[in-house]
């Protein structure tokens, strides 16, 4: 009677096994090698390279695919080895930003498509914006963070922004689109934990209960007493390691920016890059009110070019 | 050849939002967008009492004749404003006639008050075409909006002398 159930079972289970199996892992020595530098056939012509994206595809690590890209400018021209550079990028979880800075500076500043993907890389590389701007100033390409735009509001009007924010609501009105962010910016925490296998420990649980009863023809007359008790400890020696995690923080920067149409993926209290264009800054009605010292947070005005998860 | 390059650059392009900008190259400064935030303070947040931005455009003024002009205007037209909003507010809200009375004439007086400092010295027009504040109007429109506040506060009844303290029952040690 009970041999139905469990081939139902079996053929269940079974059939979560035909599933397609994850992509094996790469090896640290192969994670870690240095990029293949084996030169580009010559005689591979352009047709043979394929689709971009195809091309992208047979390259597991994106250093690879990046330098292979580079490469085939030698005998396909800047251009065409340009769209299979973009490929690695939009394949995605491409983070080499400072190979692509040196190999592609110029694309970089004169490309449309550029600023989305360098905000693309941005958002994989976890939104360390102060060290990765950096890195792309250092190379004179003009991508800069928002606090810099709000100090000389004049000087960045019309040049691309970007930062990590959150989408704090989103106002509708004639027919005009706005988010309102809320900048946030990276900080850390830190923790203490115990290091994985060196930890020795103990665990123990007593338990106990009890009862009484008496009966008396004196003063106490009767009753009955019940009671229990459980214990339960653990304690655990070993080596213990600090746990250093980044974490997201509200600078209190406001910024309004302008969509053309609203998006359902653009979820409201999540943490997203966003590369936007400055069109310049303007004083909260609140601020007036403040302290009369002159320096009251201007909230930024922006169009919204495209964002980016982390 | 060209087809080959058009179609490799259209299938290497990343999926885009659709609802952004279009993007321009990084080199040159885009254009900007300079029509006010759906945000800016205009005299329908100043009635309602709600946060806004300092994002109008009015237009400017260029000759001193034009500026003299303005000032007096943008005061005029603070002040009508003013009294506008102070019928409004006290309006349906007020039973009492008497009480209705007080807080209007003290309304108005308060917003008459504001709007000494609503003159901009003529640089600009107090409002643009749709009613907004600019940044210049900022100390004007703060202004008016703790006039028209004060408007909500009900006026205390004239204070009676204060009764004698009670006798204690216990005597005091006085020193």
């Amino acid at each position: 009677m009970i041999r139905f159930p469990f081939v139902a079972c079996v053929v269940v289970a079974c059939a979560a096994c035909v599933t397609t199996p994850p992509p094996p892992k790469m090896s640290t020595a192969e994670a870690f090698a240095p990029a293949d530098s084996a030169p580009v056939d010559a005689a591979q012509s352009r047709a043979a390279l394929g689709a971009p994206k195809d091309w992208a595809r047979q390259y597991r690590r994106d250093i690879d695919c990046e330098r292979n890209a580079h490469e085939l400018k030698q005998h396909n021209g800047r251009e065409v080895a340009w769209t299979y550079a973009v490929a690695c990028i939009a394949k995605g979880g491409f983070t080499q930003l400072e190979s692509l800075v040196d190999h592609w500076d110029e694309e970089l500043r004169t490309r449309p498509e550029a600023p989305a993907l360098i905000a693309q890389i941005l958002a994989s590389r976890g939104g360390h914006l102060r060290v990765d701007l950096e890195i792309l100033q250092q190379k004179r390409i003009p991508v800069f963070d928002l606090n810099s735009a709000l100090k000389q509001s004049g000087a960045f009007k019309g040049r691309y922004l970007v930062f990590v924010a959150k989408i704090s609501e989103l106002k509708e009105k004639k027919g005009k689109t706005e988010l309102v962010l809320l900048e946030q910016a990276l900080g850390s925490e830190s923790a203490m934990v115990l290091s994985n296998g060196r930890g020795y420990g103990s665990s123990g649980t007593s338990a106990g209960s009890g009862a009484a009863q008496w009966r008396s023809n004196g003063v106490l007359g009767s009753g009955s007493a019940s009671g229990s008790y459980s214990r339960s400890g653990s304690s655990v020696s070993g080596q213990y390691e600090q746990r250093v995690t980044d974490v997201f923080e509200e600078t209190g920067q406001e910024v309004i920016a302008k969509i053309k149409q609203p998006d359902p993926f653009l979820t409201v209290d999540k943490n997203l890059v966003f590369l936007v264009r400055f069109d310049g800054s303007a004083r909260l009605d609140t601020d007036l009110a403040g302290d009369g010292s002159g320096d009251a947070l201007r909230t930024a005005l922006v169009t919204l070019i495209s964002y980016h998860d982390l | 050849m060209l087809t080959l390059t058009i179609v490799m650059l259209l299938s290497a392009e990343p999926d885009r939002f659709l609802g952004g900008a279009k993007p321009t190259p990084l080199n040159t400064p885009a254009a900007v967008d300079t029509t006010p935030s759906n945000q800016a303070c205009s005299t329908l947040t100043l009635r309602h009492s709600s946060k806004c931005l300092f994002d109008g455009r009015p237009a400017v003024m260029e000759t001193d004749a034009a500026r003299k002009k303005q000032a007096k205007d943008n005061v005029e037209l603070a002040k009508g404003l003013g009294k506008g909003m102070c019928t409004e507010r006290l309006g349906p809200t007020l039973e009492d006639e008497m009480e209705r009375a007080r807080r209007m004439k003290l309304c108005v007086e308060g917003t008459t008050r504001a709007s000494a400092v609503c003159s901009l010295e003529g640089a600009e027009v107090l409002l643009d075409s749709e009613g907004r504040f600019s940044n210049r109007a900022g100390t004007c429109y703060e202004a008016l909006a703790t006039a028209l506040q004060m408007a909500d506060v009900p006026i205390p009844p004239k204070e009676a002398p204060e009764p004698p303290p009670a006798k204690s029952r216990y005597p005091t040690n006085a020193l």
